[in-house]
Parts: C-alpha cells; structure tokens; sequence
C-alpha cells in the first residue's frame, strides 16, 4: 500500500516534469509563426458539424489554400454553445479573424460594432449573385457586415405512402393543410408536427398578414398573429396535430423518420438525416401552404469579419472565396445546404431536382433575424406558444402577455 | 514500525525542556499548517479568487461581453442589477424551482446513498460488482440520461404503461408543467446517488469492526448499532454529503438544460437559478445581472448552510 | 447470547437485502443498458425499440476510431487526467490536512472561504477566468488544461473531514518522538486515508476525464481535444446521431469504470484501523 502511494508520487513528480518539458514543445508548435513574411495566418471561427460537413469546409479550405497558398486558414471549432463560446473569445479578444454569424444575432453584432462593414472588399455585380433576403439580414444603414454561406427555408416534409393512402396531394392552403392532417390522422399516425418555437409558427404569423418584429420592437401582438396561432394550434386541439415532444422524439425528423406523422415542417436538414436514419421512408417536399399570403422564415449563417482583426484583407479574401462561385459549387454538389448564390442554387437544384421546393420556398420569405431584442422576442413568443398548446390561455392573452414581458 | 523505534532512541539522549518544546511545537504547528496549505492557496488565488472579484465587480455594473468597453470601464449601476434580478419573474420562479428541486432531492439522494453504502459494505456477495454497478450511473453524461428518461415518460413510455396498469391518468411527463420537474428530480437523484454511496462507503470504512462486535455481544440490535455507533462516527461524512449535495442542487443546471433544450420550459417550469443566470449573461446579454445572480444565489446556499451547520453541532463543522 | 443458533438457512432479512440490492442494480443499468445496446446499432435501427442482432455492428466505435484523431484525444485526455488527479491528491490532501490538524491562524476563515466559493456557480468566473488564461497565454495548451485546475475545493472539504475523523493517537505520539510533519503526515496519516485517498483519486479522475466545459473553452484546435470535446465536435448543428453519440459515452465511460473497480478494492471494512487499538 505505502509503494503504491510512492509510484502515484513519482508519477505526479515525472508528469509534472513531463508537462513542463512538453509544454514548451507545445507552445512552439502553436503555429502562430508563419513561415516568411509574405505568409499569414487568418484564423476562421466555426460551430461543430457532422463528419460530412466537416469534410464539405475542409475541402473549401483546400481549393482555397492551393490556389493561394501564402495564407494558411487555421480553423477554430467552437464545440458546445457556440454563442457562449464566441462570446468567451470575443471577450478576451481572441476571436478569429472571420467567422460564422446565425442572422438571428446580426442585429446585436452589427449594433455593437464587433463586426465590419465590409463593402469595400464587395463586388457589386457579384453581389447581385446572392438572394436579397439573405443579404438584408446582415445589413443596416445601406452597409454590408457578412456575406450568406448557406441558408434553409422552411418546407412542408410529408410521407408519401400515408398521402397515397389516403388519397390525398400535397396541400397548397390552409384549408388544405387541415384536411390533409386530418384524413392522415389514423392508426396512431398523428397528421402534422407541432413545435413551440416561433421559427416554425412564425411562418404561419407571415402568411396572415401579420409581424413577428418591426425593427427592434415586438410586432406580434395583432390579430392577424392571434388568428394564425389559433390555425396553427387547432390541429393540436382537433387531435390532428401534435408537438414532436408529445410523440416522444427530440425533434420533429425522428417523427417522421419513425411514421409517427405524415408531415412535418423542417428545412433541408431533415434531408441528411431522413438518408441516414431512414432510408425507407418515402418523402416529398413542397412549399409551405398558402394563408392570406405567401410567408416564410429563411435561416441563414454568414461569414462576418471580426473588427480586431489583424489580416482583414487576406480574411475577406478566404471569406469570398468560400462564398465564391467555386466555395459554393463544391456545397452544391454535396448537397449538404443550399447555397446562397442563385447561381449555385440553380447548380444544387439540376443535381438535386426533387429538392426543388427548397428554392421555390425562398422568394418572398424573410430572413430570420429579429432585431436587437430578437433573443428576448423569440423566448416570450415561445412561451405564448406553450400556453396556448398547454391550453393555458387563448392566443389574444399569450400574445399580449409576451409583449408585455418585453418591457 | 522502524522509524518510529530509531526516533525514540534519539530522544532519549536529548531531554528538551517541557515548556520550550511546547511553544517550539506550536510554532512549528503553525508554520507547517501554512506550508501545508500554500498550494493551494496560491492555486487558488491565482486561478480562482482573482477572477472571482472581477465577477462580484461586473456585478455592480451594466456589461456585455460583446461590450467594446472594458470590463473596468464599464457603466457603475450600484445595485440596480441586484434589483432588477429580484424583480424578474423568470428568476423568481427559477429560485422557486430550485428551491422545490433542493429539498426532495438532498435527503432522497442521502437516503438511498446512505443504505447502498451499507448494503455494499456488509456481507453481501458480489461486493465489487455491485458497487460498480451503483457506481456506473454517475459517469453516463446528462444527455444520454435525459434521452433515456425521455423514453421511459413518453406518452406510450414505459413509466405510462406501468401507472395505467393501476388505473391512473397518463401523460407526457416531460411536456407537463406540473411534472416536468419532479422527473427532473428523479434523473438527478439516479445520476449522482452513486457519488454519495462511495463517500458514504469510504467514510463507513473508519468505523472499526470491533465496535460492531462489542455492541452485539452486549446485545444490541442492528438498529441500535446503526444508531449509536454507526451515525455518530460517520457524522464528518453525513456533513459533507449534505453540504455538497445541498450546493449541487441549488446549482443545478446540467439536466434541466437538457430536457428543456435550453429554455426552461415547458412555461418556466424547469427554470433553474443557474440556467436562469447563463441565459441572462449569454443569450439577453446581461452579464452585470448574471454576476448579481450568480452572488444572489451564493448568499442563499451559504447561508442555509449556516443553519444547517448550527443543526450538525459545533464539533464536526469546525 | 444471540447468534448461537447458526441454522444453515437464509433468512428472509437476507433474501430481502439481495432483492433490494439487485432491483437498484437493474435500475443503475437500465439506462446504461439502453446506451451500450444503442452504440452497436446502425442509423437506421437507432429509434427501434427492438433489438436486431442480425444488424449490430462496431461500426459508430470504427468510424470514431478511423476518422478522427481518435489517438491523440485520448493520449490528451489520459495525460491530463493523470496530471491533474496526481496535483490534485497532494495539494488537497496536504490542505485537507492542515485544517484538520494543524493550528494556524486563519485557519477557520480558510475553512469558511472553501465552503463559500464552493457555493459560487462556476459559470460566473467562467469569462474573467479564461481571459486570465489568455493574458498568460495559456490558452490551447496543456498548462491551460492542468495548472488552473490542480486543486479542488471539494476534495480539500473531503480530506478534511477524513482526516478529521481518524484518531490521533498515532500522530501524535510521533510528533513527541520527535518526528517532523511531513513524515508524520507521508508516513501514517496518509496510509491511514487510503480509503479517502481512494475516493479522491476515482472522483478527480472521473470528473477530469468527463469534463466538457473548460476543455471545450480551451481547445480551439484538433489536437488539444480531450475525449469529451472531441467526441462532441462531430455531433451536428441541428441534430445528433444516437447510435454514434452512445457510442462516444461508452468509450467514455469505460477508462473510469476501470478506474473505480481497481480503486475500489481499497474499501475494505476496516482496514485503516488496523494496528490502532491501544
């Protein structure tokens, strides 16, 4: 017993001194160093993604790298919460020279100055090339702050075989939605997949007519909003819809993946997941049924330029490449996103024609992005949502109560 | 025991005077006890206390860490942070919550811990095997223990299929404000009873057998055996436990932000204190109110812990 | 005289214990059984609830040992713990000590200031601590993973309340022969906690090699993963695999188990009074 405690004592002794040995290793290695002069290093932020995606950036990184090789691209994986992380780093001044922006924080990050405008490194004609709507999420005052890598519409999923079954098309109204969900409500199969979350109703709050945010201010509580959560929430109280918590799965893919519903509103993640998890289940995608008008929610991430940056001309110039004509092509023909260039969209689509619904869904949506206040709209707007599923309040009280907690 | 037999030797060639060696010995007492601490201390100031002063300081001040401003730079509100805190019906429901959470969850947890360490320590066959396996549920990570109790509370689960075997009303557990919580409890308890049972094993080590054997020559019952000899001794180790698990608990934050993927819901329900504090600071922004939180909560455990502490008696706690 | 009468049969008090003890078995299992089962399921057979063995395949640990730096994580990960568990056994037994034995002044407001900061959410330092981290340039190495983390208030609490709770007979009996407090403390104290020693280095162990947080902060690059970072940067941005997320916790949890079944042997009733009695 005492030798055992005298090993565990060297050992420490010999790791602390191995540590201090490697560590000066590992402090050279830390590739901060570049070769020569003309060489520089642009550090470029990014969130966890699946192996797949992983590989779609690091091929991006490559073509960039052997077409100018005096700059090395050094990826930062923020893994665990990428806001919380990013703000780490921004806080202690390490953030990376560009990086990935969620367009529901562009707002705050424009406001607060964090990121540049970065219309001098744009070409004008070039920028023609990218959907408007993606672009206006990241900018302000007629000033440009990130250039769209990719983005999601939201699009109705719907099982095929349960459609055949019951004889049904794809629904293209409202009225429509609901006989679809009811006649595929049967056997255990709930019609349609709910959520609580404002990025999937919110869509609903578009087509009729109403507002989620106008500017930095809360703009849902209208009838218009009350009216469409009402719709939206019926197939809750009809039994034709239900939340993909109250079916038992984390999120709305598995529903479908597993024939618990027969449609699902999602955007073109689903698609990879459906491929892996659930091969056999046959699926169609369409636009999102018609309300009073057409509406719907665009997700977007950008590549935004951080205002400390050292090397901001070489990290534009990876910013652009990757979100060039050839960055692009290479997502694609991976079919992993959509690209946001309509050129490469098109190219996405001549390779992918049965996700056409994706690019059809794009014209006329709006970007997600919600304002200065846009974190605070989307929690209490959540929260109206869970009240009235929960049969709590009606929709004209859950509304006024959420606006009243943006005070 | 050599050394102890060449020391003595030593000492009887050498005879210190009484009074002298005593004030040496305390001296000496008090120099060691330093050195003895400094470590950590210096560890400690360093990595921990340093940046806890800054947190105690952000929370006086309006900050954001997208803020361009310096931490010290930062706009001085006094304790309006503090204010606002209390005032904001998300935490006052979250300290509710956590409150709720702290009082089933403490003694439960402590229970259960307490009769696994005793029925692993005695002469049970298997020993190793099932302290392991009692073991094992504090090392699978909160995302995959949420994913399981999601399963089994799921409207068709299995915990639903058992309560209608008895007539009761079914429901999506984790979907209902009113139950989201309490399985929530359930999974915190499962997940760390395990840690509390090898405290309470090792603890349970330092009583000796030949106490045990006195009191059952003397015919004393298991439960009186349990009660006068068994409690009293292990009483340093009950502390730790309650004082731990009572921390733990009013800090948790790991499994409510599983289940609620982040926003307490279903309607605030498993809004925690420190949930409540990490989306204040990350997601609204408000770091000033996190920090003012975060020292709320602290004056909350410490306190309770002085009470409770008073409830332990004087000797073991200090 | 009570147990003179040692029928060869098995009281029902005893069959109860068993029962008991294998019930909670199979409730710690459960769970646990679920996420091994689920590792060795392909993507298509994750959200069964049946169990196809025609189908189970190594595939999720193949594919995380081939495609990632799987190696260097877990040489990160193992040099860190042990770095980390060996710092924190001596600095906290040696606090733990002090202030159950040694008479210093302060001592009580050293005590009270551990339990306080334990009662400080470590979320709050989290920022001020890592921009520490950065000035000294610590960030994305080694040093940055160990140093800042050598001691831990909670083991320090658990030491002393170990130490506190073995008698002192022993000690003090040296310290009257003369012996320094080094030894004293090296040569009996510690063999005497070796139960406490024990549960120390099975929790500083299993809680380094499992945490996410601080590593995650402080890896930017590949190569500086711990296992728990690396495994989780593969996971999606809008969902997860379950087949290859269990299969991350098993190889996860596999190195700590080992751990806490070869540490635990040292829970031996009695075993630290041994040679006490007077």
């Amino acid at each position: 017993m005492r030798s055992k405690k005298v090993i565990a004592l060297l050992l420490c002794a010999i790791m602390t001194a191995a540590l201090f040995a490697g560590c000066s290793k590992k402090t050279d290695t830390q590739g901060n160093k570049p070769a020569n002069d003309q060489d520089v290093i642009v550090t470029l932020g990014c969130w966890a993604s699946s192996d797949a995606e992983t590989k779609l950036l690091d091929d991006q990184i490559q073509a960039f790298q052997n077409a100018k090789p005096h700059i090395t691209i050094k990826k930062q994986v923020i893994t665990g919460d990428y806001l919380q992380g990013i703000q780490t780093k921004i806080a202690s001044k390490t953030a990376p020279d560009i990086y990935y922006l969620d367009v529901s924080l562009a707002a705050k990050f424009i406001n607060e100055k964090l990121v540049d405008p970065i219309d001098k490194y744009l070409d004008k004609a070039d920028m023609e090339d990218f959907f408007p709507n993606l672009l206006e999420g990241y900018q302000k005052d007629g000033k440009t702050y990130g250039i769209p890598k990719d983005y999601n519409p939201l699009v109705l999923f719907y099982n095929k075989d349960m459609f055949d079954k019951a004889g049904i098309k794809p629904p293209t109204t409202w009225d429509e939605l609901k006989e679809a969900a009811a006649k595929t409500t049967a056997n255990g199969v709930i019609g349609l997949t709910l959520e609580n979350d404002p990025q999937r109703f919110g869509a609903f709050i578009l087509q009729n007519g109403g507002k989620i945010n106008d500017g930095d201010k809360p703009a849902f509580n209208t009838p218009e909003a009350a009216e469409a959560l009402d719709f939206y929430y019926s197939f809750a109280k009809n039994k034709t819809g239900a939340t993909y918590k109250d079916m038992g799965v984390d999120w709305a893919g598995p529903a479908l993946a597993q024939k618990k519903t027969a449609m699902i509103m999602a955007g073109g993640w689903v698609i990879p997941f459906m491929t892996q998890n659930a091969p056999d289940v046959k699926y169609g995608m369409v636009p999102l049924p018609k309300g009073k008008q057409y509406g719907n929610l665009l997700f977007t991430v950008a590549y935004v330029l951080n205002k400390d940056s050292k090397h901001k001309d070489q990290a534009m110039d990876v910013a652009k490449f990757l979100t060039g004509k050839d960055g692009l092509k290479l997502v694609a023909d991976s079919g992993l996103a959509i690209p946001s260039r309509k050129s490469m969209a098109n190219e996405y689509v001549s390779k992918f024609p049965d996700r056409k619904a994706l690019i059809d869904a794009t014209p006329g949506s709006t970007v997600a992005n919600y304002g200065l206040n846009g974190s605070k709209i989307l929690d209490v707007l959540g929260k109206a949502g869970e009240k009235i599923q929960l049969g709590k309040a009606d929709s004209k009280t859950a509304l006024k109560e959420a606006e009243d907690a943006c005070k | 025991m050599k050394r102890l037999q060449s020391v003595s030797v030593n000492t009887l060639k050498t005879k210190p005077k009484k009074s002298n060696s005593m004030k040496g010995l305390a001296r000496r007492e008090k120099i060691d006890g330093w050195l003895f601490i400094a470590p950590f201390i210096i560890l400690c100031l360093v990595f921990f206390v340093g940046p806890l002063l800054i947190a105690f300081m952000l929370s006086f001040k309006e900050y954001s860490f997208l803020d361009s401003n310096s931490m010290f730079q930062a706009k001085w509100v006094g304790i309006q942070n503090y204010i606002s805190v209390f005032k904001n019906h998300t935490f006052q429901r979250a300290l509710l919550n956590t409150t709720r959470y702290s009082l089933f969850v403490v003694p439960i947890q402590l229970v259960i811990a307490l009769c696994l360490a005793l029925l692993v320590n005695g002469s049970i066959k298997g020993k190793s095997f099932f302290r392991t396996v009692y073991y094992i549920p504090t090392q699978t990570s909160a995302v995959a223990v949420a994913v399981v109790f999601m399963f089994l509370f799921k409207k068709d689960g299995l915990f639903n299929k058992f309560i209608s075997l008895f007539g009761l009303p079914t429901y999506n557990f984790l979907s209902e404000p009113a139950f989201a919580l309490p399985v929530i409890m359930l999974m915190a308890i499962w997940s760390s009873v395990g840690l509390y049972m090898v405290i309470f094993l090792a603890g349970l080590q330092d009583v000796p057998d030949s106490l045990y054997e006195a009191a059952n020559i003397d015919g004393a019952s298991k439960w009186q055996s349990f009660r006068f000899i068994t409690i009293p001794l292990i009483k340093p180790t009950i502390f730790l436990n309650v004082v731990v698990s009572l921390i733990g608990c009013f800090q948790v934050y790991d499994q409510a932000y599983v289940v609620s993927q982040g926003n307490g819901g279903p309607l605030d329900s498993t809004m925690t204190v420190v949930l409540f504090l990490t989306r204040t600071g990350f997601r609204e922004f408000k770091m000033g109110e996190a920090s003012a939180t975060a020292f709320i909560l602290f004056a909350i455990i410490f306190i309770l812990t002085l009470i409770q502490r008073k409830f332990f008696g004087e000797e073991t706690a200090m | 005289m009570k147990n003179t009468n040692k029928i060869k049969y098995i009281s029902t008090g005893r069959i109860f214990l068993y029962v008991v003890a294998i019930f909670y078995a199979i409730i710690s299992l459960g769970p646990f059984t679920w996420t091994f089962i689920t590792s060795f399921k392909p993507a298509a057979e994750t959200a069964k609830m049946t169990i196809d063995f025609s189908k189970l395949t190594f595939g999720n640990y193949t594919y995380i040992w081939t495609k990632f730096p799987f190696l260097r994580w877990t040489f990160n990960s193992i040099f860190v713990a042990l770095i980390v568990t060996g710092g924190n056994m001596l600095i906290n037994s040696m606090a733990g000590y002090s202030l159950a034995r040694l008479n210093f002044p302060g001592k009580k407001a050293v005590f009270i200031l551990i339990l306080a900061m334990m009662m400080v959410p470590g979320q709050v330092v989290m920022v001020p601590t890592y921009i520490l981290l950065t000035k000294l340039g610590w960030v994305d190495t080694y040093k940055g993973l160990t140093i800042p983390f050598l001691y831990s208030l909670f083991n320090i609490f658990l030491m002393r309340q170990f130490f506190l709770s073995l008698p002192k007979s022993l000690e003090e009996a040296a310290l009257i022969d003369g012996m320094g407090r080094f030894r004293i403390f090296f040569k009996i104290a510690v063999p005497l906690a070796l139960p406490a020693l024990s549960t120390q280095f099975i929790l500083t162990f299993s809680g380094n090699w499992n945490s996410f947080l601080w590593p995650s902060l402080l890896a930017s690059t590949s190569e500086h993963f711990t296992l728990p970072v690396g495994l989780n940067s593969f996971y999606g941005q809008y969902y997860s695999l379950w087949n290859q997320v269990t299969a991350g916790v098993i190889i996860l949890t596999i190195p700590t188990l080992i751990i806490f079944l070869l540490f635990q042997k040292n829970f031996i009733k009695g075993i630290s009074t041994s040679g006490l009695k007077e």
